[in-house]
């Protein structure tokens, strides 16, 4: 037995040298590594323990392991809560709301400003479109609350100039919805439209000439050229999209709804954030992100796998 | 090039439309600052139709900025916060993100998967809140500089720009005998000034504009960064007290505090991004291609 173990480590031990000297070569990498390494691990993989606690009935002061185990009780809980399935529900249809018009303005906002042939002009319109991005909800949507006041709001002002009735907006639930999609679009469609504004950038110009010598019209171009060039990243959006459709817009949300409209507009951030934080039933909240973040994976490695059926170019 | 009718009409359209949609993003902000400067009377006068100003008060600002205003003390939190919260994600990016971009790291594919994996799957905010509460962060005056440090797609931004610079250069630095501190340092850096400047953007704006994770680990006012004190000044409609007690006297009407309060917390950021922007679209190319 020892005879064989020492065959095997006389054999194997040029192999693992090669190999420590290779490591020791980059060691001044790996000591590079090392701070984002640590701070992943405290900040990413330390709150992964935590997930006992939807486990569990979480208590405070006797910390993780002095709590009793509770099996799925605060999952069942939720799903007999009429307040989680609405979040439920909310955060999926306003996810597919944003999904659709936060994908889709950025490209056409990317294909119209192309077509801009005045650099200036194209210039100042970017600018512009760019600015909503670098402001906070907390900003925005006091902005926007002052748009939509019932009293003030300039919003009413012009449904009353075409014969509507004014209404107090925010607090009304069939509008709540259709007001954060298209707040979010005006806010983040100038930024979201950079990707692929680079990326037409980056598309060879001979095609193009090409294409004109062939008398294709400009609609032909962007239909038959510039689009099929974006493709590839139109395909990487949306699977980084699709792997946040389990966030609906926590900074947007927070800042915009209100008690009155929680049946139409709360979503599983915000719910999270009520009943974890405010009212410290930390088991059951956190039952609510297991559910939240369990789907959200699923949801990314499902749309990875088609994206590299139908194009090979998923992102992993 | 001569444009058929039919190439004129679109071209015309997509003048209008676009420069409409523009308007339309920019006017509310315009609005903003009309209100902020305009007094109350007037504003009520013309029932809050107001887009060009014609009357000008400061009180909101006055008010808002007398000495010994809680605005001040915010103000410092979020500078503070931002200056060395930005120095420290970009220490932290630039690091993780030049030595993944070595192809012959052993163990490269390990280390990016540990990476890539927070990407795909967080612990959620419970957990996270509980790992900062027992880490003994809550409420320090370094939570909200250590929470944001670090994105994993910020990192990969800046991989792939590093990914993309001549093996060439890097190999007859390390002949000359520089180690890869210094090939990072004097040979990288300097030409990676694109996706710094976009990286960089990117974390200053995280950083300006949080308020969410300043709800969640910050109770004392004195802490607060500016979004925080904004926050409770436009959502709830009342001034935080401390702000109440600074000022004194009674405060001039809520609406166009609440103005004058968006104005001077926002327009740090839209003074600096113009400034940045050409770099914004080389920087995000790099790393959008290959995600």
């Amino acid at each position: 037995m020892e005879l064989v173990t020492a065959r095997i480590a006389e054999q194997s031990e040029p192999v693992l040298r090669r190999r420590l000297r290779r490591v020791w070569k980059y060691k001044l990498l790996y000591v590079l590594l090392l701070p984002a390494l640590a701070w992943v691990v405290i900040f990413d993989y330390f709150p992964l323990y935590g997930i006992g606690i939807a486990f569990t009935d979480y208590n405070v002061i006797q910390g993780f392991s002095g709590s009793e185990w509770a099996g799925l009780k605060y999952f069942r809980m939720l799903f007999e809560s009429e307040m989680f399935r609405h979040a439920f529900r909310n955060t999926l249809l306003i996810s597919l709301y944003k999904m659709i018009s936060g994908f889709l303005c950025p490209i056409l906002l990317a294909l119209a400003l192309n077509e801009i042939r005045v650099a200036w002009f194209k210039k100042t319109l970017q600018t512009a479109v760019y600015l909503p991005r670098f402001v906070s909800w907390v900003v925005y949507g006091g902005i926007i609350a002052l748009l939509l006041s019932p009293e003030t709001g300039v919003v009413n002002k012009i449904i009353e100039w075409f014969g509507g009735k004014p209404a107090y907006l925010l607090v009304e639930p069939a509008y709540f919805r259709t007001i954060l999609v298209v707040t979010d679009a005006m806010k983040e469609m100038g930024w979201a439209a950079i990707i692929y504004i680079a990326a037409i950038a980056g598309l060879n110009p001979e095609v193009y000439e090409a294409a004109i010598m062939d008398g294709a019209t400009r609609l032909q171009r962007i239909v038959h050229v510039t689009l099929p060039g974006i493709t590839g990243t139109i395909i990487v959006m949306f699977i980084l999209r699709v792997g946040y459709v389990m966030s609906a817009g926590l900074d947007q949300v927070i800042n915009l709804y209100n008690p009155m409209v929680f049946e139409a507009g709360d979503i599983l951030d915000t719910y999270i954030y009520r009943i974890g934080i405010e009212q410290f039933n930390l088991s059951l909240a956190a039952a609510a992100d297991v559910i939240k973040g369990a789907i959200g994976l699923a949801m990314v490695l499902v749309a990875n796998h088609i994206a590299k059926r139908v194009n090979d170019s998923g992102i992993f | 090039m001569k444009l058929t009718r039919g190439e004129a009409a679109f071209v015309a359209t997509n003048y209008v439309v676009l420069t409409v949609l523009t308007v339309l993003i920019v006017i509310p902000f315009w609005y903003v600052v009309s209100v902020s400067i305009t007094p109350y009377h007037i504003f009520s006068e013309r029932n809050g139709l107001i887009l060009f100003p014609t009357s000008f008060s400061f009180q909101y600002y006055e008010y808002l900025l007398k000495k010994g205003s809680l605005i001040y003390s915010a103000y410092g939190n979020t500078i503070r916060n931002t200056a060395a919260g930005v120095v420290l994600a970009l220490f932290l990016t630039v690091t993780a993100a030049y030595a993944l971009a070595e192809k012959k790291l052993p163990g490269r594919r390990i280390f990016m998967l540990i990476f890539v994996f927070t990407m795909l799957f967080k612990g959620g905010m419970i957990p996270t809140y509980i790992n900062i509460k027992q880490l003994g962060l809550l409420n320090s005056s370094y939570v909200l500089i250590l929470v944001m440090a670090y994105s994993a797609f910020n990192m990969i931004v800046m991989k792939s720009f590093f990914e993309g610079i001549p093996e060439s250069l890097k190999e007859s630095a390390s002949i000359d005998g520089a180690s890869e501190f210094r090939i990072l340092w004097q040979v990288v850096l300097p030409l990676s000034m694109p996706v710094i400047a976009t990286v960089g953007l990117l974390y200053l704006v995280v950083y300006w504009n949080d308020f969410f994770n300043a709800m969640l680990y910050v109770t004392d006012w004195h802490k607060a960064p500016v979004q925080l004190v904004l926050r409770t000044i436009v959502a709830s409609s009342s001034l935080p007290p401390e702000l109440l007690e600074a000022a004194g006297s009674t405060p001039p009407p809520t609406i166009g505090i609440q103005m004058a309060a968006i104005v001077i917390v926002a327009l740090p950021m839209l003074i600096v991004y113009p400034f940045i922007q050409k770099y914004f679209e080389q920087g995000m190319l790099v790393g959008s291609v290959k995600g």
